[in-house]
């Protein structure tokens, strides 16, 4: 029925939009080779729309979108035919990955200047206000946030303090604040030719001169401040439930994921980075154990 | 006399469809079919009927459904064969079975009793079990059931959808299996379409009641069951939230004597372990259980037919393979097979030596080109259906009641097309043209039909010709109802009122009895749509009723929340006011992971191919 007539005309520019959508559609499904189609579709459609257009500089600017949106679409997707019962219902593989070695921190150390190996100091945030507790810090028990996003300039000259420093003004104006005590270090992931970055902030709080809770910000992005791999997650447990899930989506260009949690004294968090294809790239496991 | 006497008799025939009842040829496609269930071994291949719009493959699907699902024993099927192509399409037609469900089984002791038989007919030589009332006892009906894909999505009915169509599928399933009294269950279907629903947030008293009717519930103890055993009662509690109340109540009733230790001896057969069920837990609905979902049913369903009490043969149609793509091509390989997929995925991995599957469609099928359920040509067998050849169409026209021979000349010479063949749905037109002149008092002669023959004109004259012979609110109701995918009484009177086409039970008795006219089941009801030719056709001639139809029916379908219907009728009227929405409302639903909806508006933008 698509004879249409009448108050019909049709418009490429809302074709293009039309395209477009049902390619974040399809790729939020993971069905990249649609998706593909889609947004091929849809910049074909931005292309026909004349400079003599309203809508033309948003139509540009629309295919420009699409056309880093396709760029970044993974090659492959994972075939319909994976489901097929004697796959799906086969007992499990006996050969299982193996499981990287879980590393230990005591963020507790961070505040005597004592580092763990693979870890290293970001100057601009150590030191710089008082070394006592913050008292009163007003967070709730197991306090969770997190999210992704990214950052507005990219520079490969950066040292790893700008690089959180701007990451840090960003989440500020979200309302996450840091406070002075906070003492930062990262540490780098390889992943294939890309290279990853961990950066953790912690600090701690106090009640009535006790240590009642502990703040870990953890901030992953990639060394060079780069889109982050599509599929790459971050997530966090206590051992028992996972506080935090985070996942790079596919067209997504975040360039960090972030989590903050803060625990008692007696809490630990287990902190797995892992790619797309599930590959365990580093587990960690967070305490603060005054010595 | 030009016309029968009995014509205005057969106009009262209301709520049949009377192309079926008129049906006519298609002898050999028929006889084929036929081989398709009692042929030893049977063909290995998914039959695939193909042709032009218009020249009756559903009908053909419909009339085989109705007439010719029959199994007959070995010996009595020999037989048949022996005979023409002719007499064994009528005789297995006229077969006709006293009871609902006859165990016919290929036993030696039926060996013996036909060896005799043909034994007596020898020395008698009189030739035995001729005519059809001496074949009452010798077959057993086959369960089967029918998909139309072009059928308007309403509600849980969307034929195309991956997931409603397969749940569509399932429930006429287990409709036509209990209706020769076989028990039919799907385990591994109803616990992932359960768990999906479950994850949608779908899982309601209500819903499960709609999905699972009374005549069903022992399948939900079944679910009930397989959930129990993979989740533990507390966790099932969980699960089922809301629903448990109506699902303990159907278990409580089927509990003695269904399922139970079948689940496990069930589980045991297929080597497979409670906690292997788990597994279909693990899958994301909308990633990946969506796709594993055609393999369940064809599972399932080659499970049930290797059981001892299993009918002979199950048949599956579906229609109007088409209507998955519209007019909507050329937008990209993946997308196109992406479309039936779950179609392919099903038929590819049904056991044919028991499960019939037959097709049709107005294009060959490009299943062996996909890369995802790829079916090889030589899987298939693809069969033309062909428009009527003269003699078919002479006796068509006898059929529905115009005997005069010159008028009946003539109008087989207008619905003739280039190749010699005479177009069904034309032909069809032009009988309607006849019967209605004559409920007008008018006589048609052959002078009278004296038609130009340019066949892309032809459609657009006869629909014309037609509306010059009915009563003018009859034709303003077929500009009207047009403007619908489906239509049932109640909606035609809403529509006459709001439009003040002086709707009547007698105008619509009227309207249905077209040739054009089909009717379908859906939601329990009956529901009827006009041929999607004549829909295009009328749609091309954008008339004013057409026009204020679609300007009702959006806000009909507003007022009932149906968001998606809205815009479809919204985008007829205007198409950027209507595709606006359609995008603002894709772009919600994406951000929001509904992913069903989207899926419902994806359909619209097929059809409407924007």
């Amino acid at each position: 029925m698509s004879h249409l007539r009448g108050n019909q005309k049709r418009t490429l520019f809302l074709t293009g939009r039309v395209a477009q959508a049902v390619g974040d559609y399809l790729t939020r499904l993971e069905r990249y080779e649609e998706a593909r189609e889609e947004y091929q579709q849809a910049t074909a459609a931005y292309e026909q729309v004349l400079p003599s257009s309203s809508k033309y500089l948003e139509a540009q600017t629309n295919r420009e979108k699409v056309l880093r949106q396709l760029q970044e679409l993974p090659d492959r997707q994972k075939s319909s035919e994976a489901y097929r019962l004697d796959w799906l219902l086969a007992a499990a593989p006996t050969t299982s990955r193996p499981m990287a070695a879980i590393s230990s921190v005591n963020l507790s150390q961070w505040m005597r200047n004592v580092l763990a190996e693979g870890w290293q100091t970001i100057e601009e945030f150590w030191g710089r206000g008082e070394t006592e507790l913050a008292y009163g810090y007003g967070l709730r028990s197991r306090e969770v946030e997190s999210g992704g996003s990214q950052t507005s300039g990219k520079s490969a000259s950066q040292t790893p303090g700008e690089t959180l420093g701007e990451i840090i003004a960003q989440l500020g104006v979200k309302g996450l604040e840091i406070p002075p005590i906070a003492r930062a270090a990262y540490r780098d992931l390889p992943l294939a030719d890309n290279c990853l970055r961990l950066y953790a902030l912690t600090w701690a709080t106090s009640e009535g001169g006790n240590l009642a809770e502990w703040a870990l910000m953890l901030i992953l992005g990639a060394q060079f401040g780069n889109p982050l791999p599509p599929g790459l997650k971050l997530q966090v447990s206590d051992l028992t439930t996972i506080l935090v899930e985070q996942e790079v989506e596919p067209n997504s260009e975040q360039t960090y994921l972030y989590a903050r949690l803060v625990g008692t004294i007696d809490e630990q968090f287990l902190v797995t980075v892992a790619a797309s294809n599930e590959q365990i790239l580093t587990l960690l496991l967070f305490s603060f154990i005054p010595e | 006399m030009s016309v029968s006497q009995n014509i205005s008799q057969r106009q009262s025939l209301t709520q049949v469809n009377r192309a079926l009842q008129h049906f006519t040829d298609r002898h050999e496609l028929t006889k084929r079919f036929a081989e398709y269930l009692n042929d030893e071994p049977p063909p290995d291949k998914i039959l695939f009927f193909y042709g032009d719009g218009g020249n009756g493959k559903s009908l053909l699907l419909k009339f085989l459904l109705n007439n010719y699902c029959k199994y007959f024993s070995t010996d009595v099927w020999q037989q048949l064969k022996a005979k023409s192509t002719y007499e064994l399409v009528d005789l297995i037609k006229g077969a006709k079975s006293s009871s609902p469900r006859r165990k016919y089984a290929r036993s030696p002791l039926d060996s013996i009793i036909q060896k005799l038989k043909r034994w007596l007919e020898r020395i008698s030589g009189k030739q035995l079990g001729t005519n059809a009332a001496d074949w009452q006892w010798n077959f057993q009906s086959v369960p089967a059931v029918l998909l139309d894909f072009e059928q308007q999505p309403i509600d849980e009915e969307r034929p195309q959808d991956p997931f409603y169509g397969l749940l569509m599928l399932r429930g006429r399933l287990v409709k036509a299996f209990a209706r020769w009294g076989y028990q039919l269950n799907f385990p591994l279907t109803d616990y992932a379409c359960v768990w999906y629903l479950q994850q949608k947030g779908k899982l309601t008293n209500e819903f499960i009641a709609k999905l699972f009717p009374a005549s069903e519930l022992f399948l939900t103890g079944g679910t009930i069951n397989l959930f129990k055993t993979v989740l533990g009662a507390q966790q099932l509690a969980i699960a089922l939230a809301g629903s448990l109340p109506i699902l303990a109540v159907s278990t409580f009733n089927v509990i003695s004597k269904y399922f139970g230790k079948d689940l496990t001896l069930y589980l045991r057969g297929r080597g497979l372990k409670p906690e292997d069920l788990q597994k279909i837990t693990q899958l994301d609905p909308d990633k990946e259980l969506i796709d594993a979902l055609p393999n369940f049913l064809a599972e399932d369903l080659n499970v049930a037919m290797q059981r001892q009490n299993a009918p002979p043969k199950i048949v599956l149609f579906f229609d109007s393979h088409e209507a998955f793509w519209g007019d909507w091509r050329g937008r990209g390989e993946a997308k196109y097979f992406k479309q039936d997929e779950w179609l392919r995925c099903l038929l590819a991995q049904l056991d044919r030596s028991r499960i019939v599957a037959v097709v049709a469609g107005r294009e060959k099928p490009r299943w062996q080109e996909a890369a995802q359920w790829s079916i090889p040509q030589d899987q298939l067998e693809l069969k033309q259906v062909f428009h009527f050849c003269t003699k078919d169409a002479r006796k068509y026209l006898q059929e529905i009641g115009i005997e005069d021979e010159q008028l009946g000349e003539q109008l087989i010479n207008y619905a003739r097309l280039d190749q010699g063949l005479v177009h069904p749905l034309y032909l069809g037109l032009c009988g309607d043209i006849v019967r209605s002149a004559y409920s007008q008092g008018k006589t048609l002669t052959a002078g009278d039909c004296q038609l130009m023959s340019e066949s892309q004109q032809k459609l657009k004259i006869l629909v014309e010709r037609l509306l010059k012979y009915v009563d003018e609110e009859i034709a303003d109701a077929i500009d009207a109802l047009c403007a619908c995918r489906a239509f049932e009484r109640e909606l035609y009177f809403q529509l006459g009122r709001a439009l003040k086409f002086n709707p009547s039970h007698a105008a619509f008795d009227c309207l249905i009895n077209f040739s054009f006219v089909w009717s379908l089941k859906q939601r329990g009801r009956d529901w009827y749509r006009l041929h999607p030719l004549i829909r295009r056709l009328k749609a091309e001639e954008n008339r004013q009723m057409t026009g204020d139809a679609h300007a009702f029916l959006e806000q009909y379908y507003r007022e009932r929340e149906n968001i998606a219907e809205a815009i479809y009728h919204a985008i007829f009227q205007d198409w950027r006011r209507g595709v606006g929405e359609w995008l603002e409302v894709f772009q919600t639903a994406t951000g929001e992971g509904n992913f069903e909806l989207c899926r419902i508006l994806e359909e619209i933008r097929k059809e409407l191919s924007f």
